[in-house]
């Protein structure tokens, strides 16, 4: 028996078989995929939003400061502490929206060009960190053999130093005269920067090794090495691409992180000059007077809290948005 | 992606790190605002004449404090705290009763005959005065001489025995490596002894009141004195009414004295009473070190389970309090210091080798904002020049007292006009300054030195210099840089000096005269080498009249002050806070220290 009714279709059947109402559907880029996931998630885009408002605020420290909410961060006011040399709270006839410190300076302008130091230092050091640990990591990961050897093993060294002791001795020795490396490495943030960016590199560098490992085991990898390109172009054309996620998730991670870090050295005496505000200085000077000048404690506390709070649920809803598996 | 989950587990870490942070800033708030603010002082009570009168014997005292003793060992200690316990413990050749400071006979059972031309003294020994267990015998003016000598000797290295003993005859230019005997220094009989000087002394007599001359028995301390650094110290044996505790041996460290943690005094059973003016109430006196935070410290000594405090001042937050309270005020007492605090300037280095940018330094430092960062009027008056109210009749008024103040400024705040016009004499135009060479200032790294060097960096950009702040912790600033020619900086804020004794030969000589520039240890931090006031010392050293010394140094003191090598700002008056169970004494001959031979625990506590 023959069906020739199906095989000579009418166009008027075929058409009703589409569904009119149907959109295209177009494939979507993992960047888009994570815009929309991203978008989505409400806490990771109340701290890109929180973030913004504080470099928004450090950059526009020296406005405020014209606009005359703020007074300039060094001037000292000595009316602005008691007899015994006690400073006052925060008040409205003068403005000092924050209160004043130990030397009478204006608690509110210090916490902003403090959060200009704290975001410059921990930024800075985290891209020089991320910078070295990643060729580093690369290396190791393609390369393999002695050369991978000879970097694992030097990153194990480093990690077996206990962090803060490493970044007090190298503070300390960096701090005194012209600095350490020949003058390379100046005392003040320079060393801050450095003591932060030789700390972290080695955490990047082994994660990216291991991704790199895997990675140039892929079928991409053998495609382009088939079709004739170097190990450079291998690394940085198909390789490199791939440890853009980690990479940034990673630097949203360890941000926060510095920064404390960086308050903890200034806490510590090692870290930025006192002729700086800095958050970490602020706290430090404040902890002996902190009952009675709750001020000085309070403000720069809460706004180190809350920054570094802020990047580490940026960190998170970036991490969440790129590999929603975990989420579920 | 399998990298990641690796690092969220560590994330997972911070997540609940950060709860941790949020709730301790919950809790941080909630702890906040408790200090009350009252504005109302009363005026401080003084440590002068507090003499621990009518106590009762018994009890234990105890002393807290932030750090340890510099040296254990008589001949060595030379620092604030450290006296507290050798003086208790040792009886010089004299002393001082507590809520004084005059000099009276301890060990010398009268003051000194002194021949015509100053040059020989003679001390007469009081008998009866013994060692304490495991030597037991009699002091004899052997043991005097014997403990003069050690601190000439490398092995026990005193920091004053050049600066005030080698004015007698034979004493050694060069350190031996053990203790030699000195001829200058005789004994006669066993209870007499005599120094001969090379020239007359008018100080003499005041550095007869160091420890260098407790009295130390050579058959028992020159097995410890003979190795490379004397460890007498860790065995040392008293002549006072208290001994470090020890064991059989004559051991003290790790029983009586344990550093860094504690000292504990016992009674000495070979003292007699009779022989001593000192009353010496208490059964036992424990000295509790680490206290490195002052305002624990000054809570306990409100609530009772501390005494008083031995080398850290209650915090100015309550020092407020205290003043503020009819109760808690009796308990506190401001002594004046011998001494003060001011700012060298490295007069060997440029911009301060020129006279009028010192001069501008001077007018333009705002004094009442750098007291205040000590506590403000009730840490002291604003120092005009370097001899301290302690002195009156001593060289204060012969220097100007209070009303000598050639760089004066309405309420001490600095007077930026005077100063930029001593700016451009020294050849800046418009008065300010160009920073061809940087200023740099090496100042402590915590409150309130820290504080006092931000202020003068302020009062300093008026005249335009950008100074370059180097923070360093306090013994760093001296040790490292300050008090190593080669190292210093321009400037050096957080130093100050307390005066050996009474004399103002002891303020103004290891700081000021030229020939005492070390080029390590150096005390003279200005580098002042003038030849004028170098020759002036000379001559004043050598008068025995004390009018006639007085006069002298006063017009030293208006002479250094003048050259602007240094800018007094302040005269320090040390708080001592005592518990209410106690009945306070203080060492006022050592800016207020408490003198724990004179105290006594209250009866009923």
């Amino acid at each position: 028996m023959s069906t020739p009714d199906l095989i000579g279709r009418d166009d008027d059947l075929v058409e009703e078989i589409t569904a009119p109402d149907m959109e295209e559907i177009v494939g979507r880029g993992p960047w888009e995929l994570f815009w929309v996931r991203f978008r989505e998630d409400k806490v990771a885009l109340i701290s890109s939003g929180f973030i913004v408002f504080i470099v928004l605020m450090a950059i526009c420290a020296p406005l405020f400061v014209k606009v005359g909410l703020a007074h300039p961060p060094n001037a000292q006011y000595t009316n602005e502490t008691d007899a015994f040399g006690i400073p006052k709270g925060p008040s409205l006839h003068p403005l000092f929206l924050f209160g004043a410190d130990s030397v009478g300076e204006d608690v509110f302008s210090r916490v902003l060009y403090g959060a200009r130091v704290s975001l410059e230092v921990a930024l800075i050091a985290t891209v020089i960190a991320v910078f070295v640990g990643v060729i580093a990591g690369m290396i190791a990961g393609f390369y393999r053999g002695w050369v991978d050897t000879v970097i694992s093993r030097f990153i194990d060294v480093m990690l077996a130093f206990p962090v803060l002791l490493l970044a007090l001795g190298i503070a300390s020795a960096c701090s005194i005269g012209n600095g350490c490396v020949g003058g390379l490495i100046k005392p003040g943030a320079t060393t801050v920067i450095a003591v932060i960016a030789i700390i972290n590199w080695t955490y990047i560098g082994r994660i990216i090794r291991g991704q790199v490992l895997s990675l140039r085991e892929k079928e991409f990898v053998e495609a382009a090495r088939a079709s004739g390109a170097g190990d450079m172009a291998i690394l940085f054309r198909e390789i490199l691409p791939n440890l853009v996620a980690p990479i940034v998730v990673y630097s949203t991670l360890v941000i926060p992180t510095n920064i404390l870090l960086e308050a903890a050295l200034s806490y510590l005496g090692v870290g930025i000059p006192a002729t700086q505000s800095s958050w970490g200085q602020m706290i430090a000077d404040a902890t002996n007077i902190f009952d009675t000048a709750w001020w000085y404690f309070a403000f720069p506390g809460a706004a180190l809290l809350l920054t570094v709070l802020a990047f580490n649920l940026l960190g998170d809803g970036i991490r969440d948005a790129l590999d929603p598996r975990v989420v579920d | 992606m399998n990298g990641l989950t690796g690092q969220r587990r560590r994330l997972g870490a911070g997540s609940s790190r950060l709860v941790w942070v949020l709730l301790l800033a919950a809790l941080a708030f909630a702890f906040v605002g408790c200090g009350s603010k009252s504005s109302g002082t009363k005026t401080s009570q003084s440590g002068i004449g507090v003499d621990g009168a009518g106590g009762k014997k018994g009890g234990t005292i105890t002393v807290l404090s932030a750090s340890d003793v510099d040296y254990i060992d008589p001949a060595l200690a030379y620092y604030q705290f450290s006296w507290e316990i050798i003086y208790p413990v040792n009886r010089p050749l004299y002393g001082y009763k507590a809520g004084s400071n005059k000099v009276i006979p301890d060990l010398a059972e009268s003051d000194p005959v002194i021949s015509k031309d100053g040059k020989t003294f003679t001390i007469h020994l009081r008998k009866g005065v013994r060692f304490a267990p495991p030597v037991n015998r009699e002091v004899t003016s052997a043991d005097v001489k014997y403990a003069i000598e050690r601190g000439f000797s490398q092995s026990v290295p005193s920091g004053y025995a050049g600066a005030y003993f080698s004015v007698i005859q034979g004493a050694p230019t060069k350190s031996p490596a053990t203790p030699q005997p000195i001829s200058g220094i005789q004994t006669p009989d066993k209870y007499t002894i005599v120094f001969k000087l090379t020239q007359a002394s008018g100080v003499f007599t005041g550095a007869l009141a160091m420890p260098l001359t407790a009295p130390v028995p050579e058959e028992y301390a020159k097995s410890h004195d003979d190795k490379k650094l004397s460890d007498y110290g860790s065995y040392q044996v008293a002549s006072g009414p208290y001994m470090i505790q020890n064991d059989a041996n004559g051991k003290v460290s790790g029983v009586g004295y344990v550093p860094s943690r504690k000292v504990v005094l016992v009674r000495n059973k070979n003292w007699d009473a009779k022989t001593d003016y000192r009353p010496a109430y208490a059964d036992k006196i424990v000295f509790s070190e680490g206290f490195q935070d002052p305002n624990v410290m000054t809570k306990k000594i409100l609530a009772g389970t501390g005494d008083v405090n031995g080398d850290s001042p209650p915090p100015a937050t309550e020092l407020r309090r205290i003043l503020s309270s009819s109760t808690l005020n009796k308990e506190l007492f401001f002594t004046p210091a011998s001494g003060g605090r001011y700012i060298p300037l490295n007069t060997k280095k440029a911009p301060f080798d020129n006279l009028h940018v010192r001069k501008a330094v001077a007018y333009v430092l705002d004094r009442e904002a750098m007291r205040k960062t000590r506590g403000g009027p009730i840490d002291g008056d604003i120092a005009t020049h370097f001899i301290d109210p302690s002195f009156t009749g001593k060289g204060f008024e012969q220097a100007g007292g209070f009303s000598y103040d050639p760089f004066a400024s309405t309420n001490h705040a600095g007077d930026v006009a005077k100063a930029k016009a001593e700016m451009k004499l020294a050849g800046y135009a418009n008065g300010m300054y160009d920073n061809k060479t940087q200023v740099v200032m090496v100042a402590d790294n915590t409150p309130p030195g820290s504080n006092t060097a931000k202020v003068i960096a302020a009062s300093l950009a008026k005249i335009g210099m950008k100074v370059k702040v180097v923070s360093v912790t306090h013994p760093t600033m001296y040790t490292v840089y300050c008090n190593v020619v080669a190292k210093e900086p321009q400037i050096c804020p957080n130093v100050g000096w307390l005066a050996d004794f009474q004399e103002p030969q002891a303020l103004l000589d290891a700081t000021f005269n030229g020939k005492n520039i070390l080029s390590v240890n150096n005390s003279n931090w200005p580098q002042l080498n003038d030849p004028k006031i170098n020759a002036a010392m000379d001559a004043a050293e050598k008068m025995m009249d004390p009018k006639a010394r007085y006069e002298a140094w006063g017009k030293i003191d208006k002479m250094i002050t003048e050259t602007a090598a240094a800018v007094p700002w302040i005269w320090e008056k040390q708080p001592s806070l005592f518990s209410p169970r106690v009945i306070p004494a203080v060492q006022a001959w050592n800016g207020g220290a408490p003198d724990v031979a004179f105290m006594s625990v209250k009866a009923g506590k």
